[in-house]
């Protein structure tokens, strides 16, 4: 038997202030070397389990305890979070306030420092090299783009060579290619370095492909702790969690519910390609295609318009960075358009150039008729809205219903008050319409910004990354809802990097590719062109890989879509 | 930093009704470079993190607060106007070759001559006499020569010298921490700041008319200033909990009561001769104004 | 895997273990202080910088400007412990507005960041209950009062120290000049920085942030049954502490500006008719009295500095022995 690296013994945690008890006696022994992730819904505890580990419970906060905590034999109760913290290394989920020096060297500097050691300039070396964060170690923190400030994040707590190291949702906010990077760093400080990983994650793709155990965590106890396997085999508690499984281990259960589950996408294909086969497209095509909207065939009214804008920022050193370099764009009446590419691409400053918040330096913007460069935010709001990354800056007043409110009241709508509880019900936000946004869970945040928007009636409605660090649960719901708007509001875009809301719900892709328009196609078309993927930094939902995989035409969407071209081959009918 | 709050509420929003129907008549707006919000924070960044250089930003820090003492006492100590106008001439040097950068010389001169226009204002009001407007001469000079040297020492440390520098002068830790991190948050603060005041420009009711100079301007421009700080409190309770979190984490709080650490993290400094030679140089400068001022005295 | 377990067997049948808090309430962390201490700072020096750059206008020789936000400290020494958010609030003024603007005035800071804190603090403890609108009034008046008239003060004790006892006579003028322009000034400040930029806005914010914010930092709110109160935190009665921290500001502020005090004073030469052959010996005699108060004072900070480590390094001892 090996030795724990933590154990838990009936501990109970209350915040302050709150009613219930966010753990309700949780027993768990992780083993030194494990990579674990532990998975459950929003509010099941997940989140603060984790922060018992290195003391921040009941140290930090002030709450009512019970139980013991052991890191390494070590009672957290009698030691400080100090202390701990050279064992425990610790990655909040909200990685850019975790950044507490100028730039990304003094940073991971920072904790070896702390700690008194004096070979820290060594140390630090060593984990920016780990990391390959070399080439950017001087640049100051919070300019990097979300994956580099989390891997920051990252090596900061590997520098001081902890012998556990616990990281909160590792791959929110990352763009799909570098969450695979982020990842693998993981596997290889796991393997390479015997460090022990626990990981919170939403994603059972990750937790498949990377991790050894999963902890279920259920209404503040331990559900179960089991070898991956075995845990993505129980499909039906993961959904009582709100963790869906994985798609490709979903395919194979519709497909035999008693095969192996797989964990990739290889595993799948060769489980797949053995037991099923491709059956011809029978007439679905139509259905299954949705309309490409650069089909010129159909010509749509234009709602906005961009022609040849650039736009560039000027950075604190050095000479100024083009963002855009002469975007030509229209965006037409009834389209749900997906704008992808990765971090830096220029996606967010084309929605602020649509939204009129920024005025392009070259080239102009015509939203619903009005020249953006002719006209303020303030005025173009009865036209466009933009709805930003972070939900905490839209929430301006102490209640939802006044943050609902404040346009249509604003700006005197007669029906005002009417228009509020619509779309108050519509979201199903009258059970929190007197609470403050801010103190909502991360899905019910995404559903009050997405009623802000609807209760300004814009003609067109742009998001920037709204399923961001998400759950499975809460993205399905923003993608519903998302696709639900269509009635009311003439054209939706969408900056993302999730491929599934690409896959989901957009019918139209514009893929940003160092500031310029690389590509303007429908989503399957996206998924069938692996250079273009490439290119832009993307990663394909595993349905469609594994249906490119099979060579499935037109490609698969959704797993229905995949299911209704597969037959299972009889029993012992295996070539 | 005021286009903050006016950036277009001056003449936008009174139009905001009507300007969907009505084209019209003011300027295109157009993306600045100069003057606009995005223009003053770089600004502000480049000076807090001495990305220009300059002879104090290569200096040990702790022989920058020792010149920075020097060189703004110095003027407390004389009445010349010779000593004062050549201390002043010798702060305008160094902050050149400091260089502070265009921002904080803009308000510099800014600031000097809204100073000497009210004060020349007072003396003719109170028919002041030559002597009196000497003395304003003088006391301009010092204080300008004073402001000069200040911008010039701290354009020159950046927040992690800063705080080292006050560390190596046995400040309370959490003032070096408190600098820095300051340094840090204030691009990501202002940010926010922006992006909320935007978001009450563009979702509140907008403004009718100015109403009787501009009052109603005022109030609401003073409404948002105010009500911005709801959510920014908040987003700001939630920033700060994840950093102290982190700080703990990587072992701040046993960094502040440990001997050991401080020797470890001030390591690097070197007070060397350059150093030396850069204080004793100061001190012969303003010994020579002094001499001079008493062996060439203007304006008694 | 050894560990695996059922799901029956992780949840404890009678339900929760009995909870218990880990700390006394009223009592903060290291890392709790730490929090209030960087919000504070970053808060009211982010508004620090908001109000400096909000136009002021002149009226006469008197500016109608919003000296700062000060709703700001109120607010969070509503909130939060009080000391910390005084300790905070303004020092971080210092490190956004002056420091980064070049606005720094050296040693003339300690005078008005010590006004503040303890404007600060008291204001922090008069608040029993934050949503009571009458108690966050009088907070926010209280702390522009004490802020403004003890520089108000120190402005008078300048020209006492300052005016030489010959010419006492003909000065006057100029002492009835300064108490008229400090008492407008001070009309003034508690009218725009006290009501309008303090108590009105405290008085809407603080009610609403109330409950929400704290435990966003994981702390309890505060119970209005349980106020904190004005005791320093190695029990050493408040208003001694609130005493010496302003008879300290006095003495910095005589240091420090006694020559800025010269140029007010031969702009206003008018009012008080002095010899001009008088501005010698006057700044001779102001430096030495400036140096000996300062001097006296300093001596007082270490003696209180010093006493204060000795005590918590006697307090750290005592907890390590028991550990």
């Amino acid at each position: 038997m090996t030795a724990a690296a933590i154990e838990v013994a009936g501990l109970a945690f209350r915040y302050p202030g709150a009613d219930d008890e966010s753990l309700r006696g949780v027993d768990l022994r992780i083993e030194a070397g494990d990579f674990v992730a532990v998975v459950g819904g929003n509010g099941s505890g997940k989140s603060t389990l984790c922060k018992t580990f290195n003391g921040l419970v009941p140290h930090f906060w002030d709450g009512d305890f019970a139980g013991e905590v052991r890191v390494f034999g070590e009672d957290t109760l009698e030691s400080s979070v100090s202390a701990l913290g050279r064992d425990v290394g610790y990655v909040a989920q909200d990685f850019g306030n975790q950044l507490v020096r100028p730039t990304v060297r003094e940073d991971v500097a920072f904790a070896p420092i702390n700690f008194g050691l004096e070979d820290w300039p060594a140390r630090t070396e060593a984990a920016l090299e780990a990391l390959d964060l070399g080439p950017i170690a001087d640049r100051f923190t919070w300019q990097l783009s979300g994956g580099q400030q989390h891997l920051t994040a990252i090596a900061g707590a590997i520098a001081v060579a902890p012998r556990v190291l616990i990281v909160d949702e590792p791959v929110a906010e990352v763009d799909p290619e570098r969450a695979d990077d982020v990842y693998r760093h993981l596997e290889r400080l796991n393997r390479e370095h015997g460090i022990t990983i626990v990981v919170i994650e939403h994603h059972a793709e990750f937790v498949a492909r990377y991790a050894r155990s999963v902890v279920l965590m259920e209404d503040g106890r331990v559900r179960w702790h089991l070898p991956v396997r075995e845990a993505l085999g129980r499909a039906r508690d993961l959904e009582a969690a709100h963790i869906p499984v994985p798609p490709v281990a979903a395919l194979v259960r519709a497909l035999d519910p008693d095969a192996p589950v797989p964990l990739t996408v290889e595993e799948t294909l060769a489980w797949v390609g053995a037991n099923a086969e491709v059956a011809p497209a029978a007439g679905t095509e139509a259905a299954s295609v949705p309309e490409s909207a650069s089909d010129p065939a159909v010509e749509r009214a234009v709602v906005a318009s961009v022609r040849g804008a650039r736009h560039s920022y000027r950075t604190v050193v050095g000479p100024r960075v083009p963002v855009l370099d002469g975007v030509d764009l229209d965006l037409r009446d009834g389209e749900r358009v997906a704008l992808v590419g990765g971090n830096g691409a220029g996606k967010s400053t084309l929605l602020s150039l649509l939204s009129g918040l920024l005025v392009p330096q070259a080239g102009t913007v015509v939203v619903d008729g009005v020249d953006t460069r002719a006209s303020t935010p303030a005025a173009l709001a009865d036209h466009v809205a933009l709805l930003g990354q972070r939900p905490g800056e839209m929430f301006l007043t102490d209640s939802v219903r006044g943050d609902v409110a404040m346009f249509p009241a604003g700006r005197g709508a007669p029906d005002a008050d009417d228009l509020v509880d619509e779309v108050l019900d519509r979201f199903a936000l009258r059970p929190f319409a007197d609470r403050d946004g801010r103190l909502l869970s991360g899905g019910q945040q995404r559903r009050v910004t997405l009623a802000i928007g609807l209760a300004m009636r814009p003609k067109l409605l742009l998001l920037d990354e709204p399923t961001s660090s998400l759950d499975l649960r809460s993205r399905d719901d923003v993608v519903a809802l998302l696709a639900a708007l269509a009635d009311r509001i003439r054209c939706v875009a969408v900056a993302t990097h999730d491929m599934h809301l690409v896959a989901e719900w957009a019918d139209r892709v514009v893929v940003l590719e160092a500031g310029r328009v690389a590509a303007d196609l429908a989503p399957a078309e996206l998924f069938d062109d692996p250079e273009l993927l490439r290119r832009a930094r993307l990663v394909p939902p595993q349905i469609t890989e594994v249906g490119r995989g099979l060579g499935v035409r037109p490609l698969p969407l959704s797993l229905d879509e995949l299911l209704e071209r597969l037959v299972l081959r009889p029993v012992g009918a295996v070539a | 930093m005021s286009a903050v709050l006016d950036r277009s509420d001056a003449r936008g929003d009174t139009r905001t009704v009507a300007s969907a129907n009505r084209p019209a008549r003011r300027k295109p707006r157009a993306s600045r470079d100069g003057l606009s919000v995005e223009w003053v924070k770089l600004e502000l960044m480049r000076v807090a993190y001495a990305t220009r250089g300059g002879f104090l930003a290569v200096r040990d820090p702790r022989a920058v607060l020792a010149w920075y003492l020097i060189a703004s006492i110095a003027p407390w100590f004389t009445y010349s106007t010779t000593t004062l106008a050549l201390l002043f001439v010798g702060a305008a040097l160094a902050a050149v070759f400091a260089r502070i950068g265009p921002l904080l010389l803009a308000l510099f001169v800014i600031g000097m001559a809204g100073q000497g226009v009210w004060v020349l204002a007072m003396a003719w009001v109170f028919s002041g006499e030559a002597d009196s407007i000497a003395g304003i001469v003088d006391f301009s000079l010092k204080v300008g020569a004073v402001s000069l040297v200040t911008m010039a020492a701290f354009v020159s440390l950046d927040p992690e010298k800063a705080s080292d520098a006050l560390l190596a002068l046995r400040a309370p830790v959490f003032v070096g921490f408190a600098v820095n991190y300051g340094y840090r948050m204030l691009p990501v603060l202002v940010d926010e700041y922006h992006a909320i005041v935007d978001g009450h420009r563009v979702r509140s009711a907008p403004l009718r008319s100015r109403g009787f100079l501009g009052h109603r301007w005022l109030l609401r421009t003073a409404r948002i200033a105010v009500h911005s700080f709801y959510p920014l409190m908040l987003n700001t309770a939630l920033r700060t909990r994840t950093t102290v979190e982190m700080l703990e984490t990587k072992g701040f709080g046993h960094a502040t009561a440990s001997e050991a650490v401080r020797k470890v993290r001030l390591a690097h400094l070197r007070f060397g001769a350059a150093d030396v030679l850069l204080l004793v140089a100061t001190v012969l400068a303003i010994a020579l104004a002094f001499v001079l001022g008493s062996a060439f005295p203007v304006l008694g | 895997m050894s560990d695996t377990t059922t799901p029956t067997t992780s949840t404890t049948p009678t339900g929760s273990p009995r909870l218990r808090p880990v700390r006394e309430p009223n009592t903060l962390t290291t890392p709790q202080k730490l929090m209030v201490l960087v919000l504070s700072m970053t808060l009211f020096g982010l508004s620090d910088l908001v109000a400096e750059v909000i136009p002021s206008f002149e009226v006469g020789p008197f500016e109608f400007e919003i000296a700062y936000f000060a709703f700001i400290p109120v607010v969070l020494a509503a909130l939060f412990s009080p000391i910390w958010v005084a300790i905070g609030a303004p020092l971080g003024a210092i490190i956004f507005a002056e420091l980064m603007l070049g606005d720094f005035s050296g040693l003339g800071e300690v005078e008005g960041y010590l006004q503040a804190l303890v404007g600060i603090a008291v204001a922090g403890c008069l608040v029993r209950d934050p949503r009571n609108k009458a108690q966050l009034f009088w907070a926010s008046i209280v702390f522009v009062a004490i802020d403004k008239v003890s520089s108000g003060l120190i402005d008078l004790v300048k020209v006492g120290v300052g005016i030489d006892p010959d010419t006492l006579e003909e000065s006057d003028g100029l002492f009835q000049a300064v108490l008229v322009s400090e008492t407008i000034e001070l009309v003034l400040a508690l009218v725009v920085t006290g009501i309008l930029f303090g108590a009105l806005p405290a008085m809407w914010l603080a009610p609403r942030l109330y409950g929400k914010i704290e435990p966003l930092l994981g702390m309890r709110p505060r119970d209005p049954q349980h106020p904190p109160r004005l005791i320093g935190t190695n029990g050493a009665p408040w208003w001694i502490l609130a005493v010496v921290g302003l008879l300290v500001a006095v003495a910095t502020g005589v240091l420090s500006q006694w020559e800025e005090f010269l140029g007010v004073e031969e702009g206003v030469t008018a009012f008080g008719a002095f010899e001009p052959d008088y501005i010698e010996e006057y700044g001779q005699s102001y430096v030495w009295v400036a140096i000996i108060v300062a001097v006296v004072a300093l001596a007082v900070v270490v003696t209180v500095v010093a006493i204060a480590s000795k005590r918590r390094k006697a307090k750290t001892a005592a907890i390590e022995a028991r550990s």
